[in-house]
C-alpha cells in the first residue's frame, strides 16, 4: 500500500493509516478563533460537511438536472429539492475507476468516499474516507470530531468474495477501519451530549492506554497496527473528555444553541423508518447547532439493503404484486415504487436543508455553511452501473461554494468523483496534493 | 503483498527443477495470455508477463491459483477470442496445479497472517455470560453490528474493527457490568441483579435455603396483641423428628437428612447416663415405639417462642426460641364453673415418677371467687347455703313490703331487705368506668376536630366547625362520631340527673362506609347491675339506623341511657361511625352533638354525658325478670303481688338479688386449707345454687420447705392412673402494657412443684437441659427478616445455634457464616441499625418507655463501629478476587506491573478497568522472532474460542500442552457447542439470520414469520447433535433425521406433537440433511417466490466451493412473481436462454430445479424437479442430487466443509498452504471430532508467524 501524503494546514493534527503521532492536544488543535485564517475572521461561523448516502441507486431515468439557479429544472426523484435549486450543485458524470473493478454492491460500495482499492478474498481493506479525512483534522475542535449516523444494520456475511461490511460502511477511518455506525438515536444523543468527563472514566482509559502499549510491545507488527486502532480510540475519547470542558474558550463566534433543545429520544429505534430517519436528521443538526459536530456522515440504507417500506402505499400492487417493498428488490424493478422510494429519501434531504436553513448564524444560514454531499454507489440498481454516479451538494459551504448550477463531467476526461472531494476538503481547508485516484480539485467547483 | 513477504521468509525449501516452465508453460502463456495480460495492459489488473521464472512464481502463488481457476471455468482466454486446444489446456492446467502443490507442501503448516482479533461482540458476550456466569447479559445488544471476513465468519480480525464510539460503549458496557459484582467480606461473586436490595434477597435466599434443607414446616399461629405478634413457632425452621426417629427405629430413608445428628440422636437415646425425661423416652426406643408425639408435647412445655424485633431490651427476650422450666414453688389453679349444675372437681397430686418421699403438699385456701363479690371458702359453704336460704324466705315474704316502700318513700320495712331491693333495681348510681382521659386536640388535617381517645384509634371525636371534611371517615359539620378499637367497644353514656320517664331517638351509621364490616351497636338503659336493652343491631353501610324514638322510658336518678359501639367481629377497620342522640323529659333536652360538639373537650363527663370504654366481649348485663320488669316501669300493689308471685317459683340463690348476703358472711368463713400425700385425689362438690359464674381457685405447694417434687392439678374429670410425670400444656400470652415492655407470660397447666433450689428442682433442671440440647422445638429462625413488633429494630435475626450444633458439618457451618457475613455486609445492616434504633427510641418517646432500649444501644454502635473497621479489611480480599478474576478474563497470568496497576483502584473500577483493556477485548498473542508454537494459555484460548465462542474454563486453563487434543474432546461435548453449531454451523450455511429475516412477503407466506425462530432452532439443533455425537459430516447430506418442535412438524407435514424432539424417517418424505432445512429453503429464495439460482449458487458456492464467474453488468431483471402462463421454473428458464446468461446459468440452475420441490419458504409441492445437472448427471428432486453429492461432488464438499471450519477455527481465509492438512481431513474417518481434532493438532492452529516475517510486508 503506498502511503499518500497529505498536505494539512498548519499546526494540524498528523495521523498516518497506522500509528497516529499524539502530539499534545492543544498543540493539534486550532479552537476556533486562536488563529484566525485567511478570509475567516474570527467571528464567522465554522463550515459543516454532512454527507448522506443511499444504496442501489435510483430510478436513473428521473436523475436529472438542467439550467441554473431558479430555473433549474429537476427529474423526478429530485423533485422534493426543488425549494433548495438555488442552494444545489448537481454534479453529473463523476466515477470512481476502483469501484468498476471487483463485483457488485459491496465492492462498489466500501470505496464511496475514498476512491481506493478494494481487497477481497476475506480481506478487509479500503481506504480512508474523505469526511474522516476532515474528521481527524479539521473535526478536532469540535467535542466529537466525526459523528457516523446510520439507518440499517449492516449484514454480517460475505457476498460474491466481498465483505458485506462494504455496503455498510462509506465511512473509514483507517484503510482497515470501517466506522462503527451508531442505529440507535438515543445513543447518538448520548455521543453528542452526554457528560463524558467522569474522572473515573479518565482514571480507566489512563491505565488502559498503559494496557495497550504494554501489549503493543509483545505483538507482530501487523497485530500492532490494529491495536492501534484500539490506541487511537482510547486517546480519542480522553481528549473529548478533556475537550468537553474548553467550549467556554471560544473566541468570537458562538454557536446559536448552547445545550440540546430536545430531549433524549426514547431507548430502541424507532419502528417507522421515516422517524428514525428524521430522529437522525434532529440530531445531526443539533450537533452542528451546538458545535458539537462538525463533520456527519447519514447511511439512510445500506446497499444491498433489506429495508422495506411499509409507510409507502405501493402503487404496483395491483399489477405486479410486489406488497413488501424491499429496497433492494425494488431497485430492480426499477418502477414507480422504486421512484417513490427515491423521492421519499428526497424529502429526508429536503427536511435536513430546511432545518439547516431555518437556523440563522450572522449573515448567513446554517445551511449556507455547511455543505451537504448525498451520493449512491450506482446510478441504477437494476443495472449495477456505476459508470456515473449520482451526486449532489446542498449548501454554501460559507460562501465558497457557488451554486444553483448543473455540471456535466459525463464526456470530459478526468471525471474521477475523488476531484470533488478534494474541492470539498479545500473549501475546509485540508489540502491533500492528492486523494484516492485524483490529483487535482475540480477547477468548476 | 503480505503473502508474498511470507514466501520469502519460508522458501528454503529444496525445490524441483523448474525446466518445465521455460520449456513447456511459458510458450504458451506467451501466446494466449500474455497479450491482454502483459506489463503494459495489465487488463483486468494482472500482469503475466512478469513472471519469468519459476521462482518468482513461487513468489505469488496465489495469482497462479487464480489462472488455475480461470482456465478451468472456462473464463479465460475469453468466449469471444480462440480458445485453448485440449492439450495447451492440459500442459498449462497440470503444469501450474503440480507446482502450486509442490508450494503447498513446502510451506504447509504456515499460521498464515492471522490479523489481531477483538472479540466479536458474540464472544464477548458469551465471554462474560461465562465468567460471570450470568446467563441474562446482553452487553452487546446495541453495539454496531461486527463485519464478517476471511472464511465468511464474524471471527475474523479484520472485520472487527474499534473506533472511540465503539471504545465508549466498552467502557459503558464495563461499567455496567461491573455493577452486577457483589463485593462481599471474603471477596466477590457475581449476580444476575444489579441493587443491594436484590443481592440482598439473593444472600437471604441462600440462607433459607440451607434452612430449608434441614428443617420442616410446623403448624403454628401468631396471634397479634397489642400490637404484637405473638409467635407460636409458624411456618419453617422446625425440627423434623418423625423422619429421624423412623430412620432411627428401622423405617423410612435417610436420604437428605443429618448424619451429624442421626448420630448425636442415636447416642443420647442409646445412652445409660440417668435423664428423668429421657429415660421414658430411651425405654420406648429400645422397644422401637418412640414417636414424635412422644415428644413434641415436651417440647412445647420446655419451649416458647418470643417476639425477636426487640430481642435485647430491658427484660426482654434473649431469644426466638426462649427455654421456659416448668418448676415452681406454688401452683394456683383455677377453673371457671359451669353454670346450673352441681359440679364436681379432683385435686390431683401425683408423683412425678420419681417416688413418693416427701411429697406432702397444702391445697391452699381453695375458694370461689366471682366478680363484685367477696370470695366463698368452699369450707364455708354448706353454712352459706343456709344463710341464703333463710334470706330468700324473707325476701319472698316482703316482696310487697319492700316494693311499695320503695314508691311511697315509707320507711317500714327491713333496711336489709331494703337495701337488696334499691340496689337490685338500680337505684343509686350506676358505675360508669373507665372514662377516656386522653385528650385529641387536634387530628393531622383538621384542627376542629377533636375529642377523647384511647388506644388503637378507640375514641369520640366531634366537630367543632360548619364544614364536613374525611378525616377519612366523614365528619359532618356540628357533629359526633366514635371509633371503637378491636378489643374494645365505645360507649356514649348518658346519666340521668332525675327521676321522670323519657323521649329517647337518635340514630347510627357508618361514617366511613366505603371499607370495614360495620360496627355493632347497642342502646341500654343500665340500672346498677342489671341493663334493659332498647334496641341494637349492626350498620349497613351508609344506611342511617334510627333508635327509636323510645317514648316513656322510666329512670331514677343515677341511672344510665348507653350507646355501645363495638368493632364488630374484632375488626375495627373503617369503623368511625356518626351517632345521632337526644334524650327529653319534656321540659328540658339533651342533644349529644348540640351539646359537645362545640367544646367536647370541656370534659369527661361533659354535663350529662360519659364517654368511656368497655370490653368489646362484654354482653349487656341481664335485666330483672319480666314481672320486676313489669313493676319497675309502672310501679303498682297489683304488680307487686306478681313479683312474689314469681319469686316464689323461681328464685335460684345466685339471684343478684342475694348478693348483699354473701358479703356479710365473708368474715366469718374459715379459710381452711386442705393437706395430702401424693399420690392422691380429693374430690370437692360444689352446689349449682354457687356454681353459676363463679371461679374455683386454689393453691397447690409442698408441705415441706426443702424437699419433695409433685405434680398438683385440678381435673373436672376423675383421673384414670396417677402415678407419672404429666406433660401438661403451657399457654403464653401478653400481658396488658406498653409495647416497650416485656409482657409474654407463659401459663403451666401442670407445672412441677418443687422448692427453690432443692436437690428435685436441680435434677429437673438438668433433666429439662439435656432434653432442650437434643430437641429443640426450631432448629432456626427461618424467617430471618423479623417484623413483629410496632416498629421492629432488628432488620435481620439471626438463631441457628442448633442447626449449626446438631445438623450441619463444619463446612456447612462455615458457609452459613458465610453467607450470614455477607448477607449483613451487602445489606449494610450494621450500619442501618444505627438509625433504626434512633427511630425506635424517638418513637418510643411518644407513648412507651424509651429508657427500655437503653441497653440496645451500646451494642448496636459497636457492632457499626466493628462493621466500617471489616468494611476497610475486606478491601484487600475484594482485590484479590478482582485480580483472579482478570486472570480468568485476560485468559492468562498478570505481571507484577499489571497486577500494581490494577490494585490502584477501588474494586469495582478496577472490574471496569479489566473489561476494558485491550488484554480482555483483544485476542493479543505474543509473537516470537521465529514462527513457533504459542503458549500454552494463548493455545487454551484459541481452543476455546474455536469451540465455545468463549474463555477458557477453569480446566482448559490448567490443562498442559498435551492435553489440548483431550480437552478438545472434553469441550465437545459441553452445551457451550450451540455456540459453535451458530456461530460456525449456521454463519457457515447461511441461515445464522433467519431468525430475524424480515425479507419474505407477509401476503404470500403469514406463516413465516412465526416459525423463523423454529427454523434457525432446527439448524442448530442439528450441528449440536451432530458435534456432540462426534457424527461423521456425510450425515449433513444424508441424515435421515432432524430436530422438530410441533410447530415447524406442521409446517413440514409432518406428524409430531409437542417440545423439540429427534424426528427420524426424513428420507422416506423427501428430506434429510442440509438440502431439506426449512432455513437454508426459504434463506435461497425470493421474497414472495423461488428463486432456483439463488438455490444453485449456494449449492455450488457455499456448499461445494465452486468458484462462479461475475454476473455480467445490465442483465435484464426478473420480475418478483412468475406471470400466469409461467411456472416459476419456466420463467428462470426463460430468462437463462439469453445468450449472455446462458453459460453461468446451465452451472447454476439445475440446482435449484432439483429443489423445486419446496416453496419459498421451504413447504414441500408438487413441481417439475427433473433436470440435468452441469455435467450432464440426469437427476430428480432431492434424493438424487443428494446421491449425486455423496458420490460425484463428495470430495468437493468434504473439502469445502474443511476449509470452513478450518477458516473458522484460524479466524483467516484459507490458503495455499493448507492444501495438506485439508487434504488429510477429507481423508479422515470425517467424524466432526476427527476433524476438529486434526485442526487442534496442526501447527497452523499452534503456531504464530514470527515477527520478521511481518515486519517485512
Amino acid at each position: 500500500m503506498n502511503m499518500k501524503s497529505h498536505q494539512f494546514s498548519r499546526r494540524s493534527f498528523l495521523r498516518g493509516t497506522g500509528v497516529s503521532m499524539a502530539l499534545p492536544w492543544m498543540e493539534s488543535v486550532n479552537v476556533w478563533g486562536d488563529e484566525p485564517k485567511k478570509n475567516k475572521p474570527a467571528s464567522e461561523a465554522p463550515l459543516r460537511l454532512c454527507v448522506t448516502f443511499s444504496g442501489n441507486g435510483f430510478r436513473s431515468k428521473e436523475w436529472w438536472a438542467k439550467g441554473e439557479g431558479k430555473a433549474m429544472e429537476l427529474g423526478k426523484v429530485l423533485t422534493p429539492l426543488t425549494e433548495f435549486r438555488e442552494k444545489m450543485l448537481f454534479v453529473r458524470g463523476l466515477y470512481h475507476e476502483e469501484a468498476r473493478k471487483g463485483n457488485i454492491h459491496s465492492s462498489q460500495t466500501g470505496n464511496m468516499l475514498s476512491g481506493a482499492p478494494i481487497a477481497s478474498g476475506g480481506e478487509i481493506r479500503s481506504g480512508t474516507s474523505f469526511d474522516q479525512m476532515l474528521a481527524q483534522t479539521y473535526g478536532r475542535s469540535t467535542k466529537v470530531p466525526s459523528l457516523v449516523l446510520a439507518c440499517e444494520k449492516s449484514n454480517p456475511s460475505v457476498h460474491k468474495n466481498y465483505s458485506m461490511l462494504y455496503s455498510s460502511h462509506i465511512s473509514w477511518s483507517s484503510p482497515t477501519t470501517p466506522t462503527p455506525l451508531e442505529l440507535y438515536p438515543a445513543l447518538a444523543f448520548d455521543r453528542l451530549f452526554k457528560d463524558e468527563a467522569s474522572p473515573a472514566d479518565k482514571s480507566v482509559l489512563d491505565a488502559v492506554l498503559v494496557d495497550a502499549q504494554d501489549l503493543r510491545r509483545d505483538i507482530s507488527a501487523s497485530d500492532q497496527r490494529k491495536l492501534d486502532e484500539y490506541l487511537d480510540s482510547v486517546r480519542e475519547v480522553e481528549k473529548r473528555i478533556e475537550n468537553a470542558g474548553k467550549r467556554g474558550e471560544l473566541q468570537g463566534w458562538r454557536p446559536t444553541l448552547d445545550k440540546p433543545n430536545m430531549k433524549r429520544p426514547a431507548d430502541g429505534i424507532p419502528q417507522d423508518i421515516g422517524e428514525h430517519m428524521r430522529l437522525m436528521i434532529d440530531l445531526l443538526v443539533l450537533g452542528f447547532q451546538t458545535d458539537t459536530t462538525r463533520i456527519t456522515t447519514l447511511k439512510l440504507n445500506n446497499d444491498h439493503s433489506a429495508l422495506r417500506f411499509p409507510n409507502l402505499p405501493s402503487v404496483q400492487q395491483a399489477g405486479h404484486g410486489i406488497d413488501y417493498m424491499i429496497h433492494h428488490l425494488l431497485s430492480h424493478s426499477d418502477g414507480e415504487d422504486f421512484l417513490k422510494v427515491n423521492q421519499f429519501f428526497m424529502e429526508q434531504l429536503a427536511y435536513l436543508a430546511r432545518k439547516l436553513d431555518a437556523i440563522q448564524e450572522g449573515p448567513r444560514t446554517l445551511l449556507d455553511n455547511t455543505m451537504i454531499m448525498h451520493c449512491s454507489s450506482m446510478m441504477a440498481g437494476a443495472k449495477h452501473d456505476n459508470d456515473q454516479l449520482p451526486v449532489i451538494v446542498l449548501g454554501g459551504a460559507g460562501g465558497r461554494l457557488k451554486t444553483g448550477r448543473a455540471l456535466d463531467y459525463k464526456d470530459k476526461p478526468e471525471r474521477q468523483l475523488c476531484r470533488l472531494f478534494m474541492s470539498m476538503m479545500d473549501k475546509m481547508d485540508v489540502r491533500p496534493k492528492a486523494f484516492g485516484d485524483a490529483k487535482m480539485m475540480l477547477e468548476e467547483v | 503483498m503480505k503473502f508474498a513477504a511470507v514466501l520469502a521468509f519460508s522458501l528454503s525449501v529444496g525445490w524441483a527443477d523448474g525446466d518445465d516452465f521455460g520449456k513447456d508453460v511459458l510458450p504458451v502463456l506467451k501466446e494466449r495470455c500474455n497479450t491482454c495480460h502483459s506489463t503494459e495492459k495489465q487488463k483486468g489488473d494482472l500482469d503475466l508477463e512478469r513472471f519469468t521464472s519459476l521462482a518468482e512464481i513461487k513468489k505469488e502463488p496465489m495469482i497462479w491459483e487464480g489462472v488455475l481457476e480461470q482456465i478451468e471455468m472456462g473464463e479465460m482466454p475469453p468466449k469471444k477470442d480462440k480458445q485453448l486446444s485440449a492439450e495447451q489446456k492440459a500442459t498449462l492446467t497440470n503444469w501450474t496445479r503440480s507446482t502450486l502443490d509442490e508450494i503447498a507442501l513446502a510451506n504447509a503448516g504456515d499460521p498464515g497472517p492471522v490479523v489481531l482479533r477483538r472479540l466479536s461482540n458474540m464472544e464477548y458476550t458469551y465471554t462474560l455470560r461465562d465468567l460471570t456466569g450470568i446467563e441474562s447479559l446482553d452487553p452487546a445488544k446495541e453495539f454496531p453490528v461486527d463485519g464478517a471476513a476471511g472464511e465468511g465468519f464474524t471471527n475474523a480480525g479484520a472485520a472487527l474493527v474499534m473506533s472511540p464510539a465503539l471504545l465508549t460503549k466498552y467502557l459503558d458496557a464495563a461499567k455496567e457490568i461491573a455493577n452486577h459484582a457483589v463485593f462481599t467480606p471474603h471477596g466477590m461473586h457475581w449476580s444476575p441483579s444489579t441493587s443491594a436490595q436484590d443481592w440482598t434477597d439473593e444472600a437471604l435466599a441462600a440462607i433459607r435455603a440451607i434452612y430449608a434443607n434441614h428443617t420442616a414446616t410446623a403448624e403454628g399461629t401468631q396471634t397479634v396483641a397489642q400490637g404484637i405478634k405473638l409467635d407460636t413457632g409458624t411456618g419453617g425452621g422446625r425440627l423434623p423428628l418423625a423422619k429421624y426417629l423412623d430412620v432411627l427405629q428401622g423405617r423410612g430413608s435417610a436420604d437428605g437428612l443429618s448424619t451429624k445428628y442421626l448420630q448425636i440422636l442415636r447416642e443420647a437415646l442409646t445412652s445409660t447416663k440417668p435423664s428423668i425425661l429421657l429415660d421414658s423416652l430411651r425405654m420406648k426406643f429400645r422397644e422401637k415405639k418412640l414417636t414424635a408425639a412422644d415428644i413434641e408435647p415436651w417440647q412445647q412445655v420446655l419451649w416458647r417462642f418470643a417476639s425477636v424485633g426487640h430481642i435485647g431490651k430491658e427484660n426482654g427476650p434473649k431469644a426466638w426460641q426462649e427455654p421456659v422450666t416448668p418448676l415452681v414453688p406454688k401452683h394456683e389453679m383455677r377453673v371457671k364453673l359451669a353454670a346450673n349444675r352441681d359440679v364436681t372437681l379432683y385435686l390431683t397430686t401425683t408423683d412425678v415418677g420419681d417416688g413418693s418421699a416427701d411429697d406432702d403438699v397444702i391445697w391452699e385456701n381453695p375458694r370461689l371467687v366471682a366478680p363484685g363479690r367477696p370470695d366463698l371458702p368452699i369450707s364455708g359453704l354448706p353454712a352459706l347455703v343456709k344463710h341464703l336460704e333463710a334470706q330468700r324466705a324473707k325476701i319472698i315474704a316482703s316482696t310487697e313490703q319492700c316494693l311499695n316502700a320503695i314508691v311511697s318513700g315509707k320507711d317500714d320495712a327491713d333496711p336489709a331487705l331494703m337495701t337488696a331491693w334499691r340496689e337490685y333495681l338500680g337505684y343509686g348510681t350506676t358505675k360508669l368506668e373507665p372514662l377516656l382521659t386522653k385528650q385529641l386536640k387536634s387530628t393531622p388535617d383538621y384542627a376542629f376536630i377533636q375529642g377523647w381517645q384511647g388506644d388503637q384509634a378507640l375514641g369520640v371525636l366531634a366537630n367543632s366547625s360548619d364544614a364536613t371534611v374525611r378525616t377519612p371517615g366523614v365528619m359532618k359539620a356540628h357533629s359526633v362520631a366514635t371509633h371503637p378499637s378491636p378489643s374494645r367497644a365505645t360507649v356514649i353514656a348518658w346519666r340521668s340527673p332525675l327521676a321522670g320517664t323519657l323521649r329517647i331517638s337518635g340514630d347510627v351509621s357508618d361514617a366511613h362506609p366505603e371499607c370495614g364490616n360495620g360496627v355493632t351497636w347497642a342502646l341500654e338503659v343500665r340500672r346498677g347491675h342489671t341493663s334493659e336493652m332498647l334496641a341494637s343491631g349492626v350498620t349497613k353501610g351508609a344506611t342511617v339506623l334510627p333508635m327509636g324514638p323510645f317514648e316513656n322510658v322510666r329512670v331514677e336518678a343515677g341511672q344510665v341511657i348507653a350507646l355501645v359501639i363495638g368493632p364488630r367481629d374484632g375488626s375495627h377497620v373503617c369503623d368511625l361511625t356518626a351517632i345521632n342522640f337526644t334524650l327529653s323529659d319534656g321540659k328540658t333536652t339533651w342533644d349529644l352533638a348540640k351539646d359537645v360538639s362545640p367544646n367536647i373537650l370541656k370534659g369527661n363527663p361533659h354535663g350529662a354525658w360519659h364517654f368511656l370504654s368497655q370490653p368489646a366481649t362484654l354482653e349487656a348485663a341481664p335485666d330483672v325478670p319480666a314481672p320486676i320488669a313489669a313493676w319497675r316501669k309502672k310501679p303498682s300493689a297489683e304488680l307487686a303481688v306478681k313479683v312474689r308471685q314469681f319469686l316464689e317459683k323461681d328464685f335460684p340463690l345466685n339471684s343478684p338479688l342475694l348478693r348483699p348476703f354473701l358479703s356479710d358472711r365473708s368474715d366469718s368463713s374459715d379459710k381452711s386449707d386442705i393437706t395430702a400425700k401424693a399420690p392422691s385425689v380429693i374430690e370437692v362438690k360444689i352446689p349449682a345454687a354457687l356454681a353459676n359464674g363463679t371461679e374455683f381457685v386454689v393453691t397447690g405447694k409442698l408441705a415441706s420447705k426443702t424437699s419433695g417434687s409433685v405434680q398438683m392439678q385440678m381435673l373436672t374429670e376423675k383421673p384414670q392412673a396417677t402415678a407419672s410425670l404429666v406433660v401438661g400444656k403451657s399457654e403464653s400470652a401478653v400481658k396488658n402494657g406498653q409495647w416497650s415492655d416485656n409482657n409474654l407470660v407463659t401459663q403451666h397447666s401442670a407445672p412441677i412443684l418443687v422448692n427453690d433450689a432443692s436437690e428435685p428442682r436441680k435434677r429437673f433442671e438438668a433433666a429439662f437441659d439435656d432434653f432442650r440440647a437434643l430437641f429443640p422445638i426450631a432448629l432456626c429462625y427461618n424467617r430471618i427478616v423479623p417484623v413483629d413488633e410496632v416498629v421492629t429494630l432488628t432488620l435481620f435475626y439471626r438463631e441457628d445455634e442448633a442447626l449449626k450444633r446438631l445438623m450441619l458439618t463444619e463446612a456447612e457451618s462455615r458457609e452459613l457464616d458465610h453467607l450470614w457475613d455477607e448477607l449483613l455486609f451487602v445489606s449494610e445492616a450494621p450500619l442501618k441499625q444505627v438509625d433504626a434504633f434512633e427511630q425506635l427510641w424517638q418513637f418510643a418517646t411518644q407513648d412507651a418507655k424509651p429508657s427500655a432500649f437503653e441497653p440496645m444501644r451500646e451494642p448496636i454502635l459497636k457492632a457499626a463501629a466493628k462493621f466500617k473497621e471489616q468494611q476497610k479489611a475486606a478491601i484487600e480480599p475484594q482485590k484479590a478476587a478482582v485480580l483472579a478474576f482478570a486472570e480468568k478474563a485476560w485468559r492468562r497470568s498478570l505481571t507484577e506491573k499489571e497486577v500494581a496497576g490494577l490494585r490502584a483502584f477501588d474494586p469495582r473500577l478496577m472490574l471496569v478497568r479489566v473489561l476494558t483493556s485491550p488484554a480482555f477485548l483483544y485476542r493479543g498473542e505474543k509473537a516470537p522472532e521465529k514462527t513457533g508454537p504459542v503458549s500454552t494459555q494463548e493455545l487454551a484460548t484459541r481452543l476455546s474460542y474455536f469451540l465455545w465462542s468463549s474463555a477458557p474454563d477453569d480446566e482448559l486453563r490448567s490443562a498442559k500442552l498435551d492435553d489440548m487434543p483431550a480437552q478438545a474432546k472434553r469441550m465437545l461435548q459441553s452445551d457451550k457447542v450451540r455456540r459453535l453449531a451458530l456461530e460456525f454451523g449456521c454463519q457457515w450455511l447461511h441461515v445464522r439470520d433467519v431468525a430475524t429475516l424480515d425479507e419474505k412477503s407477509e401476503r404470500h407466506f403469514p406463516t413465516f414469520l412465526d416459525l423463523r425462530d423454529d427454523m434457525q432452532e432446527e439448524v442448530t439443533r442439528f450441528f449440536i447433535d451432530l458435534i456432540q455425537n462426534n457424527r461423521s459430516i456425510i450425515s449433513l447430506l444424508d441424515a435421515d433425521h432432524t430436530f422438530m418442535n410441533a410447530e415447524l412438524a406442521k409446517h413440514y407435514g409432518f406428524d409430531s406433537k409437542g417440545e423439540w424432539q429427534r424426528i427420524d424417517g426424513l428420507h422416506a418424505q423427501g428430506r434429510g440433511g442440509i438440502l431439506g432445512f426449512a432455513a437454508t429453503l426459504a434463506k435461497q429464495a425470493g421474497a414472495s417466490r423461488n428463486s432456483a439460482i439463488l438455490r444453485g449458487t449456494w449449492l455450488s458456492e457455499v456448499i461445494l466451493g465452486d468458484k462462479l464467474p461475475i454476473p455480467p453488468k445490465g442483465v435484464p431483471v426478473l420480475p418478483e412473481e412468475a406471470p400466469a402462463d409461467l411456472t416459476e421454473r419456466q420463467l428462470i428458464e426463460r430468462h437463462s436462454r439469453d445468450e449472455n446468461c446462458m453459460g453461468c446459468h446451465k452451472r447454476i440452475d439445475p440446482f435449484g430445479f432439483a429443489l423445486e420441490g419446496f416453496d419459498a419458504i421451504g413447504r414441500a409441492r408438487k413441481a417439475d424437479t427433473k433436470t440435468t445437472l452441469p455435467d450432464g448427471t440426469e437427476v430428480d428432486g432431492l434424493a438424487d442430487l443428494r446421491d449425486y453429492l455423496l458420490t460425484k461432488r463428495r470430495d468437493d464438499f468434504l473439502r469445502q466443509f474443511s476449509r470452513k471450519l478450518l477458516g473458522y477455527a484460524l479466524g483467516r481465509s484459507v490458503q495455499l498452504s493448507d492444501k495438506p492438512l485439508i487434504e488429510q481431513m477429507v481423508k479422515s474417518d470425517l467424524r466432526i471430532g476427527t476433524l476438529v481434532d486434526l485442526i487442534v493438532r496442526s501447527p497452523q492452529f499452534r503456531e504464530v508467524r514470527g515477527k520478521e516475517i511481518i515486519a517485512n510486508h
